[in-house]
């Protein structure tokens, strides 16, 4: 309710009720009209809706049988919002989505990754573990000798790669992160160091144009 | 003795009594108006380079500088006024100009003085347009310190603590203006034996030590106090430690033991606790031999002293002079009082070490004989009990049937060392191991007990100067591993002695141990922003 | 005495049809909940599951070759299967601290008197074996006519009379009453498995199940004493005998008292909205939070099959049991109008009648699932005492009165 229109603004919303012996105060009394708190025929009405998605459904598995009869399944009307996920992706996926990790590389194939530990201070999950160790190179001088993430302890919350100081970590869109077996859930240095460029470039965007090399 | 002289003073306000010769840092201290400061230490002498602990006094000309400025009566000091905040930030930014801002890969991060004090008074971005000026990096002062001239701000208290702490002048400053640089005199290296606590003391990552370089980032750190066990001095030191293991060592300030420093010796006496560690117990009874639990192996130790108790005279201990006040306590209460054996005496349990000098380090390399023996655990003359000397001399003759050892390094006493100990040892009807170390004795006895090494449990020492200092447990012992104290009790309860307590809170009345202030248990992550990462008073 | 063949001969197909029946429709209904769930929320639900089918494939360097193929999912029909199996195979965990005897006994009286419920429902119309085989087209095929004789033979009650057999395993005069009490030992299950786990969720639960069970079982008695009255019995077949004409259904008699006997049912099974007892969101699983394996399965199946027992008794009391509209027993009667059926057509007409009607009644409750959110425990009780108990009350003076008005007429 526009205030400038009404400005007289609405009592406030308690009531006061003397129960028991004892006043209660409740804040947010029910507004419900007497027809709502009868509760029947909203109830009624509520299965109503979810009746008519239950039937309207139905109708349109029909249709596809049709369809599917005819061999053409995939140009049928879907009911579903969701997707049978390994066969079928969502085509909607959006752009900004944040998945498994890579980390950025130096021209040479080395990580940018100095080791600060940032990104494993931040991490809510405490899934990020590195090891740092002093590089040959004196200009890099510290680098990680170990860099394990375990994906199936990360929330994609994109921690890790605002904390980073020298965008040596990156979230890609790829969400297919699921596994069998745990230990193939922790990604070594290596494997995240693996990333094809010219793949994750085609497939794959990355918020904030593409990961520094060099 | 002489009155000491006072003077009064008005710091921000409020009206502060201190005595005459204060410094006005120091003395805004006791108030709580922290002045930011990079060169003072309060264990150095005053050097009033860095410029960022002005303040304003009435009557100045100018501001001057908080450390080098004493109180007098009367005076009025404001360490908050707009002026000083803006002389601060242009301290720092002028610290900042040719800073590299590394702190990713640099190891002061989190607890850096600039760091922090950025934060606090300046919080600007750089405004040099202009090539940063580059100074050597990565230079090996020594074998423990390595130097970064582009983050060293010049405060020289490395060069300060070289010349007035161990008197060895290696550290001095090249060069002027923003070529200025911390070298080693004559192009040596470091070569004095506390060299760590210039990495300490260096308000900045330009010194760091080879030994936690890298190893882990400051915030992950969980800090015990404790004692270094590496000589007879005792220096209260604090345990950094993570995921139950030290990562190092630092000193903790304690006036009238280290003041503000300590060795390099005991940095690195962590590495010891991991090394030959007896981490089960083993029983060599007839009849019991093979593996053991602790609870079987304690039974074996109650029976064998309940059957020495028959025949006292033919009883020896010998007590570990790393032990704590309340351990000697319960041992001598166990062997004197319950089992009334008179040949009770202390051994050196190490005599490895850095040989003593004038400034911390002492000869003996046990951190706790003075504590032992003031528990009782000595000769009783009156019955003709035997010094540490006697007892072996009386094992060699067959004249002792059961012989207690608490702690490692029993050969180091015997010239002839293992293979005599062995000699010594086979004319004992039972020898009883108690120990974290697993020593030749270990090996020999009827029962050997594990114990946990000092940083893995609560204790008070007394140092060479009669000084006490409460070491509290950093680490979790090895699994199954009792404490001495517990182990101690509940033979005293097996053997139907009197009971003085099963913890270290109990039996610290009985010693005069000082307790140690309950630490907050920490935090999980502690927030490194805006305060000393170390949670450690630090001057 | 001699024994009574022909009627033990009724009772054991009766057994065998009931209880077969209800497991079965138990398992299916776990997956028609979950497939319901999804369709109503405009999504796929359970379709994993699969019997391999071998196919001929090609093989790469050509020839045929046998790929099994993983597409026999039957719409996800497999995954009821696979839960059964799961439950069977899974360890059966009894935790250290329970009361065992209590613990293992439990989920057998949930079971078992979710079954007991359903042996007073008159599933079917009387039947007379001995004319089953007479219709129209049967009766011209004269090979069946040795099996005439003996159906005469068997069920003939000796003096050449035919004798008529209910479709239902016990026909007790007392009926609902058996009903009410049976279904309240039911309490017993949740209670003692609550009480035997030894663990404050579970104990929490099964105080609440108590609660409320105590709570609406008075709600449900009341609320089809009314129809009681009418009928003028509490024996379910006389019931369903009188509700022979569309308009003696119970849903026409009394239709605000077919929500409260459903909403006291519901609450009596425990399922969401009066799912206090489970309490997933703060009680792990209620009452049976301890239980592991084909244990937990039983509580589960019981639950299932509950959602059958209701929609049979619920069929039987409001919408006129295994009635047709205006079939007979010798057909359909519209008006003047007759349209003669067989026998046997009729029999089978009523067992579809009977079995659909309990299909869309939990199929209903299925709805209601997973439509209506949770109610609040202090709602659950205000419900039971001070909305549907009252209720029922004044409905029971009121057609107790009008029942008084009508007889006296
Ligand atoms: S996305 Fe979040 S949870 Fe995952 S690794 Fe990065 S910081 Fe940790
Ligand atoms: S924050 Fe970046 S540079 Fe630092 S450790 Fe993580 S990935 Fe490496
Ligand atoms: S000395 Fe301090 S400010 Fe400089 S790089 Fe190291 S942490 Fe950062
Ligand atoms: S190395 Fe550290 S202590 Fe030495 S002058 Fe530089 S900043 Fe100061």
């Amino acid at each position: 309710m526009n205030p400038l229109l009404n400005p007289k603004l609405p009592e406030p919303a308690y009531k006061e009720e003397f129960t028991a012996g004892r006043l209660f105060t409740y804040r947010n009394p029910s507004d419900l009209t007497l027809w709502e708190r009868l509760y029947v025929p909203e109830v009624l009405r509520g299965l109503s809706i979810t009746g008519s998605i239950f039937f309207k459904n139905m109708g349109l598995w029909l249709v596809w049988l049709g369809y599917w009869a005819r061999g053409r399944a995939n140009e049928a009307p879907r009911g579903a919002v969701t997707v049978y996920y390994p066969e079928e992706e969502r085509p909607d996926m959006t752009k900004v989505n944040r998945g498994k990790h890579i980390l950025t590389q130096r021209l040479n194939g080395e990580p940018q990754c100095v080791a600060c530990y940032m990104c494993a201070t931040a991490c809510p999950a405490w899934c990020i573990h590195i090891d740092a160790g002093e590089h040959p190179d004196p200009a890099i001088e510290k680098y990680p000798v170990r860099f394990d993430i375990e994906i199936d302890k990360c929330i994609f919350c994109g921690y890790c790669e605002e904390a980073c100081p020298v965008d040596a970590i990156r979230l890609t869109t790829d969400y297919h992160t699921v596994d069998y077996l745990r230990e193939r859930m922790v990604y070594d240095r290596d494997y995240l160091l693996s990333w094809n460029p010219t793949k994750v470039q085609q497939e794959h965007v990355y918020p904030g144009g593409e990961p520094r090399r060099g | 003795m002489s009155e000491i002289k006072t003077v009064t003073l008005t710091i921000d306000g409020r009206q502060v009594t201190v005595p005459a010769g204060t410094s006005v840092l120091e003395a805004s201290k006791v108030i709580g108006a922290e002045v930011p400061h990079f060169c003072y230490h309060p264990g150095l002498p005053v050097d009033g380079n860095c410029r960022m602990c002005i303040v304003e006094i009435d009557g100045a000309r100018r501001p001057p500088v908080s450390c080098a400025t004493s109180c007098a009566d009367g005076m009025v000091v404001r360490t908050d006024t707009a002026a000083v905040k803006a002389i601060r930030a242009s301290v720092m930014e002028f610290l900042l100009v040719n800073h590299p801002i590394d702190c990713p890969i640099c190891d002061k991060a989190g607890e850096c003085m600039l760091q922090d004090y950025y934060m606090q008074h300046d919080r600007k971005r750089s405004e040099l347009r202009d090539e940063k000026v580059h100074k050597p990096r990565l230079v090996k002062f020594s074998d423990r310190i390595v130097f970064n001239g582009e983050r060293c701000i010049l405060c020289t208290r490395c060069v300060r603590f070289t010349e007035n702490v161990t008197r060895t002048h290696e550290l001095g400053i090249v060069n002027r203006g923003d070529r200025a640089l911390v070298e080693v005199a004559g192009g040596g290296s470091l070569h004095n034996r506390y060299q760590d606590n210039v990495a300490d003391i260096c308000p900045v990552g330009a010194l760091t030590k080879t030994d936690f370089r890298f190893k882990k980032r400051v915030w992950f750190l969980k800090h015990t106090d404790s004692i270094c066990p590496g000589c007879s001095r005792g220096c209260n030191v604090v345990l950094d430690h993570d995921k139950n293991e030290v990562v190092r060592v630092m000193p903790r300030f304690r006036a009238e033991v280290n003041g503000h420093w300590m060795c390099d010796e005991g940095r690195d006496i962590h590495k010891r606790i991991g090394v030959d560690r007896l981490l089960a117990p083993r029983v060599k009874l007839p009849g019991r031999e093979g593996g053991a639990t602790p609870e079987e192996a304690l039974e074996a130790v109650a029976e064998v002293l309940g059957e020495a108790r028959k025949t006292p005279d033919r009883l020896a201990a010998i007590a570990s002079s790393w032990g704590t006040n309340e351990e000697a306590f319960l041992f001598a209460k166990l062997f004197g009082e319950t089992l009334r054996t008179p040949h009770m005496d202390v051994k050196s349990d190490s005599d490895e070490g850095y040989p003593e000098d004038d400034v911390l380090h002492t000869a003996d390399h046990n951190p706790n004989r003075a504590g032992v023996v003031a528990q009782g655990v000595v000769p009783n003359d009156k019955k003709g009990g035997l010094g540490l000397a006697g007892i072996l001399d009386a094992c060699r003759r067959g004249d002792i049937q059961c012989l207690v050892v608490w702690g490692p390094g029993l050969s180091g006493h015997l010239p002839g060392g293992e293979s005599e100990l062995a000699l010594v040892l086979s004319k004992v009807a039972r020898v009883v191991y108690l120990g974290w170390k697993d020593d030749p004795v270990a090996r020999l006895a009827h029962v050997a007990l594990p114990t946990p090494a000092w940083a893995e449990k609560d204790g008070s020492y007394t140092n060479c100067d009669g000084i006490k200092s409460t070491s509290v447990r950093a680490l979790d012992p090895p699994p199954g591993v009792r404490g001495e104290i517990e182990v101690l009790a509940d033979l005293q309860a097996r053997l139907k002695g009197r009971s003085y307590g099963r913890t270290f809170r109990e039996l610290a009345a009985k010693t005069g141990a000082p307790l140690p202030p309950r630490r907050p248990a920490p935090a999980l992550r502690q927030p490194s922003l805006y305060r000393h990462a170390s949670g450690v008073a630090r001057p | 005495m001699t024994l009574d063949w022909a009627f033990l001969l009724i009772t054991a197909v009766n057994l065998v049809a009931v209880i077969g029946l209800l497991l079965n429709l138990g398992g299916v209904l776990t997956w028609v909940e979950r497939k319901q769930a999804a369709v109503m929320a405009n999504r796929i639900g359970a379709n994993r599951c699969y019997i391999p089918v071998p196919v001929p494939a090609k093989a790469p360097g050509g020839g045929w070759k046998v790929r099994w193929s993983k597409r026999f999912t039957l719409v996800g029909l497999f995954h009821a299967i696979a839960d059964g199996m799961k439950m069977l195979t899974k360890e059966d965990y009894t935790p250290p601290f329970v009361n065992r005897f209590i613990y293992n006994l439990a989920p057998f009286i949930a079971f078992v008197t979710v079954f007991a419920t359903f042996a007073v429902i008159p599933f079917g119309g009387p039947v007379e074996p001995a004319r089953l085989l007479d219709g129209p087209l049967l009766s011209g095929i004269g090979a069946l006519d040795g099996a005439r004789a003996w159906l005469a033979g068997f069920f003939g009650d000796g003096s050449g009379a035919a004798r008529t057999f209910r479709l239902q395993l016990a026909d007790l005069d007392i009926g609902v009453l058996y009903v009410f009490a049976v279904s309240g030992t039911g309490v017993f299950a949740a209670a003692l498995a609550g009480w035997s786990s030894n663990n404050k969720f579970s104990l929490l639960g099964g105080l609440r199940a108590s609660a409320q069970m105590i709570s609406y079982e008075v709600a449900l008695g009341l609320s089809v004493i009314g129809l009681f009255l009418i009928h003028g019995t509490v024996d379910l077949g006389r019931i369903v005998d009188q509700q022979q004409s569309l308009w003696m259904w119970g849903i026409v008699l009394q239709p605000h008292m077919f929500f409260l006997f459903l909403a006291a049912n519901i609450a009596e099974n425990k399922r969401i909205p009066f799912d206090m007892p489970e309490g997933e969101s703060e009680l792990v699983a209620g009452y049976f939070t301890e239980y592991s394996a084909m244990k937990m399965g039983m509580f589960m199946m019981s639950e299932f099959v509950a959602i059958a027992v209701i929609a049979g008794l619920v069929t039987t009391l409001f919408f006129g049991g295994y009635h047709v509209p205006f079939l007979y027993d010798d057909g359909f009667h519209f008006g003047e109008s007759v349209v003669p059926l067989s026998h046997l057509t009729v029999v089978v007409l009523r067992l579809a009648s009977f079995t659909l009607k309990v299909l869309v009644l939990c199929w209903f409750q299925i709805l209601i699932r997973w439509t209506l959110p949770k109610f609040r425990y202090d709602q659950v009780m205000r419900l039971g005492w001070k909305m549907l108990l009252p209720i029922s009350l004044a409905n029971l003076v009121l057609t107790a009165g009008i029942a008084q008005i009508v007889n006296a007429r």
